[in-house]
């Protein structure tokens, strides 16, 4: 599902700029030659049509996905800290302000 | 016997002179020492062949010899007693070399059999000739196609591991390193025993050099198709660069070494040997590089995955090198057919 397909003729210019064709295709346009599989990414010839991307895409992607969870984590655990900070300090003000106007 | 092998590659033509020797410590040396080898193989297969037409020609008075002579270009000739000798004219001979790598006349008999090995001696037809260096030079000369293919399918694999090596350090490159400096060292000792101890021990060093390579290279691989760095959360792209470049590092070496050991064996004039390493080299690149090409290719970011692609072309030695380990060591090595009189 997703997956593409590319020329596997390094000669052809369909092959140079990384032009890519649909899964149900299976001749290239410009020079007739069988398609394979290839990487979304960075065009890798791939050796079967299991996945979507070559393994070193596919790692950068799970990075990608990877860092985000930390960030949102990291995110979420700060936002747990600030409001910590208003409850306590917050309450403290609110003492504050009422000895003011006591 | 003058035909030109043209070839498209530029890097290794073993039709151009033998090349002045380069440093040793130059990534294109082993490969160097090799072609240099086998061009200078080549050229004494050339000579002999030419010595060895001079003398029939010279040494057969027979019209009808000689005629024969010139459209092969060569004769052997078997010493064998007076009764054998009647047993030779009216059949033919060929040439079989046993694993040792002595070689045997045999007879070929009515029914189609060869019958008993006769022993081939130096210096039986004439003189100047050796008759089993005349068996290898021949040899040689019949694989010479195969000898250039393969050259050129090496060079494909040098010219892509030769940035690699620049700057690499470790224990198993050291071994290399070892190798390569006893060698060098063989080649500078004046006592022929001290020259085969210390040329032994290179070879050793370099064997194991490319052992422990080769052991680095196939765990590094399987770390990469069991996806292991995937352990590295956020970090697994650093860490399959890590374990390509390894990779590429040890195949680099790997190659060296052994183009370094083939490259002594046939300077060392032993061809057998020198097939036995490539061959070595060829099952390794088919149990290792073949088989995980497809992996290798989608992990290492200056790949392609094409059949031009860096792993899919070394992938490619194979076949060729296989080949020509056939027929060099082919036990029936039928050289010549035709049988002299001048023994008469």
């Amino acid at each position: 599902m997703g997956k593409i397909k590319g020329c596997g003729n390094e000669s052809c210019e369909t092959h140079k700029k990384k032009i890519t064709y649909k899964e149900s295709e299976a001749f290239c346009s410009k020079c007739g030659s069988l398609l394979v599989y290839v990487c979304k990414d960075c065009y890798t010839q791939l050796s079967d049509d299991t996945e979507k991307y070559c393994v070193r895409c596919l790692a950068k992607h799970e990075d990608r996905k990877d860092k985000a969870k930390k960030v949102a984590a990291g995110a979420g655990g700060g936002a747990l800290a600030v409001g910590g900070i208003i409850l306590t300090y917050g309450k403290k003000a609110l003492d504050m302000a009422k000895k003011i106007k006591g | 016997m003058d035909r030109v092998i043209r070839t498209e590659n530029a890097y290794m033509n073993l039709m151009t002179p033998v090349q002045d020797e380069i440093s040793p410590y130059s990534a294109e040396y082993p490969v160097e020492l090799l072609s240099n080898g086998l061009k200078l193989k080549l050229a004494q297969a050339e000579n002999v062949v030419i010595n060895i037409f001079k003398e029939v020609a010279k040494a057969s008075p027979m019209v009808a010899q000689v005629r024969e002579a010139s459209k092969k270009g060569y004769k052997y000739v078997v010493d064998a007693t007076e009764g054998t000798l009647e047993a030779i004219e009216s059949g033919k001979i060929k040439l079989t070399t046993e694993n040792s790598g002595k070689m045997y006349a045999q007879i070929r008999e009515a029914n189609g059999h060869y019958g008993s090995k006769l022993p081939i001696k130096k210096d039986v037809f004439a003189k100047g000739i050796d008759p089993i260096q005349m068996a290898n030079a021949l040899q040689m000369k019949a694989l010479q196609d195969q000898v250039q293919h393969i050259a050129n399918q090496i060079a494909v694999i040098d010219h892509s591991v030769r940035e690699v090596i620049q700057g690499q350090q470790n224990d198993r490159i050291a071994l290399y390193y070892s190798g390569l400096t006893l060698y060098l060292e063989a080649r500078n000792v004046n006592d022929p025993e001290m020259k085969k101890a210390l040329t032994a021990q290179s070879l050793r060093a370099l064997s194991e050099a490319r052992f422990q390579l080769g052991l680095s290279m196939q765990s590094d691989i399987k770390y990469l198709a069991e996806g292991e760095f995937k352990i590295g959360k956020g970090k697994s792209v650093g860490l399959i660069d890590i374990r390509i470049n390894s990779i590429n590092q040890s195949f680099a070496f790997i190659h060296q070494a052994t183009m370094l050991r083939a490259g002594i064996y046939c300077n060392e004039g032993e061809l057998a040997a020198m097939s036995t390493v490539l061959n070595e080299y060829s099952y390794f690149i088919e149990v290792t590089v073949a088989k995980n090409a497809g992996l290798l290719a989608q992990c290492d970011k200056t790949d392609t995955g094409t059949e031009k692609g860096v792993w899919k072309s070394r992938a490619k030695l194979k076949l060729d090198v296989s080949e020509f380990n056939k027929r060099l060591n082919a036990p029936d090595k039928t050289i010549y057919l035709g049988v002299s009189k001048e023994n008469e």
